[in-house]
């Protein structure tokens, strides 16, 4: 991930707009992260104690009317606090009666690390619903921020719903570098030529912020989509090949590489 | 010890932070500092008024019956 996702990040957690914090471009993506779980550490123990009252307060009433609260009283940023200290049972009933579109709100509020527990419990289907919901706004930020936290099944349901640039998009905002592995073994083989011309065809900021999810990928994977790009015409593979080397990623492609060179 | 501009910005922002922040951070210049300070501040208040004004809010949707149950519950 970029430093200027990173403030993105931060940016919407503050409630203002990224340029206010131009200042931090050029600070290393590992600090920016640093500074931006402490904040959201800050914001959720700052009221955590009410956090914990409104929970134990919605066990009284029947979920309906914690729905109604939810959606009419509360709004998503206090949902995305109140489901931090929610039982995860709790938070996927009302979740279930929830409309995609707000539960998509809750999302992009959401810290996903504390969220884990009613993460893990949530069906695939609403979780699906939700990322087709945040790609059609384009909110790639959100949903890079939970890769690191859905379960295997979740997240495989929601990258066989995704198109590739979805896909990719996605991973470019993830915390979590580590699963892109994992995550392109989970892309189905019909969809990975459509993978391929993405990286082929991106523009110069698509490409900033796609290529350094290919670093990520595991020898099988890259093998994958090289097969994929030996397709390609050999002007499409030198598109892509420059693309890889201004990026300072091509030399750790190996059989990708290897292809995108011939 | 020499005192820095800085160091009055720092100690704003580990305090809004509850905690020191990497170096890089803690090196930007005082302005920056300044500014993510009351950002931080900023973003807090908003919250905690937000807060108030919903959870009262909330009681309207409780059946009345049980509304003084819920307030106490809540703490309002």
């Amino acid at each position: 991930m970029t430093a200027a996702a990173e403030i993105v990040k931060l940016a919407r957690l503050l409630g203002e707009k990224p340029e206010r914090f131009e200042y931090l471009a050029d600070l290393p993506v590992s600090d920016l992260r640093v500074l931006r779980e402490k904040a959201t550490d800050v914001l959720f123990d700052a009221n955590r104690a009410v956090f914990e009252r409104i929970a134990a307060a919605s066990k009284l009433v029947p979920t309906a009317v914690t729905v109604g609260v939810a959606q009419k009283a509360f709004g998503p940023l206090l949902c995305a606090r109140v489901a931090g200290v929610l039982e995860p049972e709790r938070a996927v009933d009302i979740a279930g009666r929830l409309p995609v579109d707000f539960l998509a709100d809750v999302a992009a509020e959401l810290d996903p690390r504390r969220a884990a527990g009613v993460l893990a419990a949530l069906p695939s289907g609403p979780v699906v619903a939700v990322g087709r919901e945040l790609t059609r706004r384009g909110d790639y930020v959100t949903m890079g921020r939970f890769i690191g936290e859905l379960p295997d099944s979740a997240l495989r349901a929601t990258v066989q719903a995704l198109d590739a640039e979805a896909i990719l998009r996605t991973a470019a905002f993830s915390e979590n570098e580590d699963r892109f592995a994992e995550i392109f073994a989970m892309v189905p083989d019909t969809k990975v030529p459509e993978i391929a011309r993405v990286f082929a065809s991106a523009s110069d900021e698509l490409a900033e912020a796609l290529l350094p999810v290919l670093k990520g990928l595991d020898k099988a994977g890259l093998t994958r989509l090289a097969a994929a790009v030996k397709e390609h015409s050999p002007e499409q593979r030198a598109h892509f090949a420059e693309l890889a080397e201004q990026a300072g990623v091509l030399a750790e492609l190996g059989p990708l590489a290897e292809v995108l060179r011939a | 010890m020499t005192y820095e501009p800085g160091d009055d910005a720092v100690a704003e922002l580990r305090k809004q932070l509850r905690g020191t922040l990497p170096a890089n951070v803690e090196d930007l210049d005082a302005d920056a500092l300044w500014d993510l300070a009351g950002a931080m501040r900023t973003a807090r208040r908003r919250q905690t008024e937000h807060l108030i004004q919903a959870t009262e809010a909330s009681l309207s949707h409780v059946p009345r019956l049980i509304r003084p149950v819920v307030r106490k519950v809540i703490g309002l």
